[in-house]
């Protein structure tokens, strides 16, 4: 086997949590091959070479007031959102009612104004005669005062 | 509740800083905090700058947290909003060169702040002593965090084959000094 070979067996090593029954096999025959197994077995087991650098209680204490700190900004940006958002709604929903009531009142003045121009018109109408269209009404014939005389 | 979150894994802990739950966000910063430290001592930071700038990361990662996809890796995620407060406050002041944008992870200066020196030389016998602090993030993220060379390389702004070079050679060295 190349030293190619030899990487990639490393690296089947490190990502299939250890080496397979083939790469085992070849182990026992490559001596590097066999030195890296126990390598990377024993940097397992002594943890990661980052692992010494600790975060202070400090460190964490500011991180954790930090932390709080921007999660009560979402917490208020998210109730500032939500009170845009019922400003919104209640003042769409009074431009609605407000319109409505408006429009309303306008046709039941057009209503009313049209109402009173036709009752003015006929008014104003110098066709229309008084009793002119009497004869089309019933009329109530009333006894006269000499009737009970006769 | 803190007890509890130390058996869950790293995505059930995103899930539950996700819905707010700021204990599990502080088991990932403790998580990751050596990653993220060594990455900026990396870059030649000093441990109280570098130190700051992770304070901001892990922040700034709490803020964003729903913008993480869980396919992806959640610690080269963070390295990498860990980089970008690096470059703005480089920006801020103005010492950031944009020629050199790619990591040559092969020509690493030895810039260990001197407190990272004395802790490497101290423990002499430590299969670890003496490595940069990126060799250290680089071990981290290969065989610890299982990430492929593909993501290893975008977190640390390198290229895939400068990272698997770079990690093979850490491994050899680390045999030599096992067999010795």
């Amino acid at each position: 086997m190349s030293a190619k070979d030899c990487e990639k067996i490393i690296d089947q090593a490190i990502e299939k949590h250890g080496a397979d029954a083939a790469t085992q096999a070849h182990a026992r025959t490559c001596p590097k091959c066999a030195a890296t197994l126990a390598l990377l077995a024993l940097l397992k087991t002594s943890g990661s070479p980052v692992s010494d650098l600790k975060p202070s209680a400090a460190f964490l204490g500011r991180i954790e007031s930090s932390l709080a700190t921007s999660a009560s900004e979402a917490a208020a940006t998210g109730a500032l959102k939500s009170k845009l958002l019922a400003a919104a709604i209640g003042v769409a929903l009074t431009a609605t009612v407000a319109w409505t009531v408006v429009s309303q009142s306008k046709k039941s003045d057009v209503a009313k104004t049209q109402t009173q121009t036709s009752q003015g018109e006929m008014r104003a109408d110098p066709d229309v005669r008084a009793g002119e269209n009497d004869a089309a009404f019933p009329q109530l014939q009333l006894p006269s005062a000499t009737d009970e005389l006769k | 509740m803190t007890s509890n979150n130390e058996n869950l894994d790293s995505n059930e802990l995103i899930e539950l800083a996700r819905n707010g739950q700021k204990q599990a966000f502080t088991m990932l910063v403790k998580r990751h905090y050596g990653t993220v430290m060594y990455y900026l001592m990396g870059f030649g930071v000093k441990k109280p700058d570098a130190e700051d700038i992770a304070q901001e990361a892990f922040i700034n990662a709490f803020r964003k947290i729903d913008q993480f996809r869980t396919s992806g890796s959640f610690v080269g995620w963070l390295l990498r909003i860990a980089r970008n407060q690096h470059i703005d406050k480089l920006r801020k002041e103005k010492k950031f060169d944009t020629t050199g944008s790619e990591l040559d992870l092969l020509n690493l200066p030895d810039d260990r702040t001197p407190e990272v020196q004395v802790v490497s030389d101290a423990a002499v016998e430590d299969l670890y002593s003496g490595l940069k602090p990126q060799e250290k993030v680089l071990l981290d993220l290969r065989v610890f965090q299982q990430m492929s060379f593909a993501e290893i390389a975008e977190a640390l702004g390198s290229t895939e084959g400068n990272a698997r070079l770079v990690f093979h050679r850490l491994i050899v060295r680390l045999r030599s000094k096992f067999r010795s």
